[in-house]
């Protein structure tokens, strides 16, 4: 096996090993919690899947580094090929938050799970009234809502919704204008 | 780190960029067309490839750093061009946005969205992708439907978190 190949195996394994070690640990954490009756893991899990996310290419870095395994299997890798190592663990973890957010949030996903609930199969007007297990439109939007005022996006109190802070400005400017630049008419 | 990489890298995005511009303004649709987009991504990185070959040599280390960096940023693009599709919380923004500084009455909001035909076109691109069927009023899972909620079902309990739409 040449050098190189040996590299990029090497590479790869550290990176994707992160990933499942990001995982677990997360997982972990949660289920410890959750277990122990300790302290709701509500709020506390996306801050520290993102402490992990951020630290664990330091620990990646020492593992491709001159006084690890790296040495121990004679690999002598360069610094641009940690760099890409790294991008490649970040790529995981992307799609491992994707994969989250989809599952939580999916407005599609949800509608199956609703029908799958049902036993396969529903009137429309009751679907869309009950949508998410019972919580319909309303449940829907209130949700949103509350997550964009909790990350400081707008103001929502007594039922009024607005005015949009400084972040949630730019974030709708910006949806609006890469909406109609990409002639995106229905959307979410 | 070879600087010359980063010009192949910036090569392979700028043509993944810039085919999704010119189709998706070309081309409008209703439709997100997410595999459309993950093609053109794999086209990019492809064409960031072929630009690392012809710049920089045949080298199999530089390649992969190329493939990597290149990989990271089709994935982020992509992470938020769902968001820009198809995000509930965009759309509540952007029509914040259209009032200028004012506010919106809740119940305003749930009928505005209500009375939109967002649900319809979910349910309508579900069935043209296969997952449900709907006749006469009444809206039923196909076995590929079926399949995708059970895997969603499982994968979140896997996960530890919940479908909450």
């Amino acid at each position: 096996m040449t050098e190189d190949l040996r590299i990029i195996l090497f590479l790869v394994s550290a990176s994707l090993l992160s990933n499942v070690l990001v995982l677990v640990l997360h997982r972990g954490l949660i289920l410890a919690m959750r277990l122990s009756d300790f302290m709701s893991p509500e709020g506390i899990s996306s801050r520290f899947m993102l402490l992990l996310i951020g630290v664990m290419p330091f620990l990646m870095w020492k593992v491709m580094g001159e006084e690890s395994f790296a040495v121990q299997w004679s690999l002598t890798i360069p610094v641009y090929a940690k760099i890409g190592a790294v991008f490649f663990y970040f790529t995981g973890c992307l799609i491992y938050l994707e994969i989250l957010s989809l599952l939580s949030r999916g407005y599609s996903i949800r509608i199956l799970a609703d029908l799958f609930d049902r036993g396969g199969s529903a009137e429309f007007q009751g679907l869309k009234s009950s949508y998410g297990g019972g919580l319909g439109i309303e449940g829907l939007l209130r949700k949103r809502i509350d997550t964009l005022a909790e990350l400081r996006f707008l103001y929502f109190h007594d039922d009024r919704i607005g005015p949009l802070t400084f972040l949630g400005k730019t974030a709708g400017a910006m949806g609006s204008v890469i909406r109609r630049f990409l002639r995106l008419e229905v959307v979410g | 780190m070879y600087r010359i990489d980063l010009v192949a890298v910036f090569i392979g995005l700028a043509i993944f960029l810039g085919s999704h511009v010119v189709i998706w303004k070309r081309m409008p649709s209703n439709t997100p067309r997410i595999f459309l987009l993950a093609g053109l991504g794999i086209v990019g990185i492809g064409m960031s490839v072929m630009a690392g070959v012809i710049l920089s040599g045949f080298s199999l280390l530089r390649l992969s750093f190329v493939v990597w960096v290149d990989l990271f940023f089709v994935i982020l693009y992509m992470f938020i061009y769902a968001g820009i599709a198809r995000s509930v919380s965009l759309t509540i923004l952007s029509r914040l946005h259209e009032i200028e500084g004012e506010y919106l009455e809740f119940d305003s909001v749930i009928s505005e969205y209500g009375e939109s035909s967002r649900f319809e076109e979910r349910i309508r691109l579900m069935e043209d992708s296969g997952f449900l069927e709907s006749t006469n009023g009444k809206v039923a899972l196909t076995p590929k439907g079926t399949f995708l909620a059970r895997g969603a079902t499982f994968l979140s309990w896997i996960l530890g978190t919940r479908l909450q739409g």
